[in-house]
């Protein structure tokens, strides 16, 4: 398998720990999300999978090996401080990125015109960058990204600045190179995209990761939530019945808490309702990402 | 090296594509092809000056002209004499500069009129050719042959010669010592400063981390210290190019004992040693600092630095090009490139002290470059406040 493993990183900047002890697994094809508060240790570790910083202890392996300078010539990389060359035309600049990772002169031509293309930036090939629109400018960084054919790719807040129609387009491109076998993780703070794109979520908080796995996994936790909604039932109806907690008994809907997997106590509160009222909806309240991850952020980690 | 290569070339166009740098390299090369007709203007004028004077005589004194032409062909002076009608028609050619000096009187009792200050070789023809005068006179009174007698005269004066020609030593010299040097100089802070805002320019538009995820920080050094090294070594070309087109054309430094293709050639060799040794320097303190609006406080400490060797050069070497002071500068590294071909200029430098000079320079470049390196490895990567060198050069 060719996975992205980040092994036990730890990194220090003078008295501020960056990172502590951190893991995380991008498997080949997945769709990785990176997510934590400012701060956190993202940009950091991402900067030390691509060698641009040494950690002080930990590894990065890729395909099992040693994530090593030849290989990281295979990396798409899109920094979170973008970074491009202001007066360079777009082609030019695109296609010298190209030749930088090993692509010959007519391959990283023909890249950087398919990329430029994909991209909607056929027409612009021959501005300097500094003339684009900050969001065209975010389009040539993700074409500087993918240019050189990437096996892997590490992308740094790559939807922040974009207009919706961009945000499509960028996450179609990142499922395309999942789904050619390239690990892709990037760093969000938009929970909801991560919720949509992410085949796995990793949050860290400190420099540990606090919490990892799918969006199914992460949601499933020790108590599940139900939502009732009854037509015509007198108040309170669901006080009282043994392994429940009402949460919410303000209106029509009603939402309580069991432990999961507490099939006799789910069906006492089904129960109660039917004799209660007419039952318009019962279902179990799955959290969202952002709810997680205030969860795990917030309340100093002790959800997690 | 395939990707220095690439670093390489991608700095040689990005200069090529600046405007400014274009239209500053262009608007050099006429200053300096200006500057030579304008100089060999001068210079020729000079030359006239001293070669021919202009003496003004009475009528009566007309038979003394074959004498005063004598006298100044042996003192190396080209008289011409012309007729004045009488003392103030002197006086208004001397205020016109039309003559030097006017004679009057006569045989015996002459007197020489100036505008201001006399000239000494008139003061010595006029009375060198009195004397023969006086001689011939008292000659012809014995019944000698005045002509054979001068003749004699004439032939008995030394025949002057020099180690070194006195006529060579002071102004074209000078002038192209301080011509080739101050190239230098201008071509070596030129393609400094454009390391440093290179440098720089990758740090502030961020850039350089997507360049480092490929690319060592050396290769990376290395490329532009090449790429920038490859354009000033053009321009110092074209600019010696064009002074040296400029001098055969109006034949400025005929008649001189100058050997302008050597100088021009040693002059190639000391804009890469010194480019080796100073535009490391730029670039390497450059990746201390992230904006460019602090820039400055890079390349002024270091254009100053450049300027103790530069003005040591101007001033040391004329006096005393093979004094020990100028001797020992002229092998110091960072000395050098400017003081020895200041000195080769003016003095036949031995090849033995060129290449141990060149040696020099040569042997420290490796360490230099590694220590620059290190700096720019350490200073590349950090934002926000202006790094010290300190800092760079200590642990982490």
């Amino acid at each position: 398998m060719r996975n992205l493993e980040l092994l036990g990183l730890t990194k220090s900047f003078g008295t501020v720990r960056a990172l502590r002890d951190m893991s995380l697994t991008v498997r080949e094809g997945e769709i990785y999300g990176f997510v934590g508060s400012n701060g956190a240790g993202k940009t950091t570790a991402m900067r030390i999978t691509l060698g641009v910083l040494s950690p002080d202890s930990g590894e990065v392996r890729y395909a099992g090996r040693p994530l090593d300078q030849e290989v990281r010539a295979r990396v798409g990389y899109m920094p979170e401080e973008r970074g491009l060359y202001p007066r360079m035309k777009v082609g030019p600049q695109l296609t010298y990125l190209a030749q930088l990772h090993g692509l010959s002169p007519a391959d990283a031509g023909d890249a950087m015109i398919r990329w430029t293309d994909r991209l909607g930036l056929a027409a612009r090939r021959t501005d300097e960058v500094m003339k684009l629109s900050l969001g065209n400018q975010q389009r040539v960084q993700l074409a500087a990204a993918l240019v050189h054919n990437p096996e892997i790719l590490v992308l740094d807040e790559p939807f922040s600045g974009l207009d919706p129609v961009a945000v499509d387009v960028m996450s179609q491109v990142l499922r395309d190179q999942a789904d050619r076998g390239v690990p892709v993780i990037f760093s969000s703070h938009q929970l909801d995209l991560v919720e949509r794109l992410c085949d796995r979520v990793g949050i860290i908080k400190d420099g540990s990761m606090v919490a990892e796995g799918t969006i199914d996994e992460l949601r499933t936790t020790d108590r599940q939530r139900l939502l009732v909604r009854l037509d015509g039932a007198p108040p309170r109806w669901a006080t009282g019945l043994p392994g429940v907690t009402v949460l919410d008994d303000a209106g029509a809907a009603v939402v309580v808490e069991v432990a999961t997997g507490d099939v006799a106590a789910e069906q006492a509160v089904l129960r109660a309702a039917t004799a209660a009222g007419t039952v318009r909806e019962f279902s179990p309240v799955r959290p969202h990402l952002a709810d997680l991850f205030r969860g795990v952020v917030v309340e100093n980690g002790a959800a997690a | 090296m395939n990707r220095i290569w690439l670093v390489t070339v991608r700095e040689v166009r990005a200069a090529l594509a600046k405007r400014a740098f274009v239209i500053a390299t262009a608007l050099m090369v006429v200053l300096i092809v200006a500057g030579s007709f304008v100089v060999d203007y001068f210079v020729n004028q000079e030359m006239e000056d001293a070669a021919s004077t202009q003496l003004g005589l009475t009528s009566e004194l007309a038979e003394m002209e074959p004498a005063l032409a004598a006298a100044g062909e042996a003192l190396g002076v080209d008289i011409e004499t012309s007729t004045m009608a009488d003392r103030a028609a002197a006086e208004a050619a001397l205020e016109a500069e039309e003559i030097d000096a006017f004679l009057s009187g006569e045989p015996g009792d002459l007197d020489l009129l100036f505008q201001s200050g006399s000239n000494q070789s008139i003061v010595q023809a006029v009375t060198s050719a009195a004397q023969t005068t006086a001689l011939s006179d008292q000659i012809t009174a014995l019944g000698g042959d005045p002509g054979a007698v001068a003749a004699a005269v004439q032939s008995s004066a030394p025949t002057l010669s020099f180690i070194e020609d006195p006529a060579a030593m002071e102004g074209p010299q000078y002038f192209i010592a301080v011509v080739m040097v101050a190239l230098l100089f201008f071509a070596l802070v030129n393609s400094g400063s454009q390391i440093a805002i290179g440098v720089v320019e990758e740090k502030a538009s961020r850039v350089v981390e997507i360049l480092l995820a490929t690319l060592r920080p050396t290769e990376l050094f290395a490329g532009k210290v090449l790429g920038n090294g490859i354009v000033g070594l053009a321009q110092v070309v074209l600019y010696a190019g064009a002074f040296g087109v400029a001098a055969s054309v109006t034949g400025m430094f005929e008649g001189f004992d100058i050997n302008l293709t050597s100088q021009i050639a040693w002059l190639f060799v000391w804009f890469l040693l010194g480019f080796t040794l100073y535009a490391v320097l730029w670039g390497s303190l450059a990746s201390l600092v992230s904006r460019q609006e602090d820039i400055g406080s890079i390349t002024a400490p270091v254009t100053l630095l450049m300027l103790v060797p530069f003005y040591t050069a101007m001033f040391t070497v004329p006096s005393d090009p093979d004094g020990f002071t100028v001797r020992i500068l002229s092998q110091v590294p960072f000395f050098a490139p400017f003081v020895m071909p200041f000195r080769s200029a003016f003095t036949e430098v031995p090849l033995a002290e060129m290449l141990s000079a060149v040696a020099f320079s040569a042997v420290l470049i490796p360490l230099f470059v590694w220590l620059a390196a290190t700096v720019y490895k350490r200073g590349i990567l950090h934002t926000g406040s202006r790094m010290t060198l300190k800092q760079a050069l200590g642990r982490g």
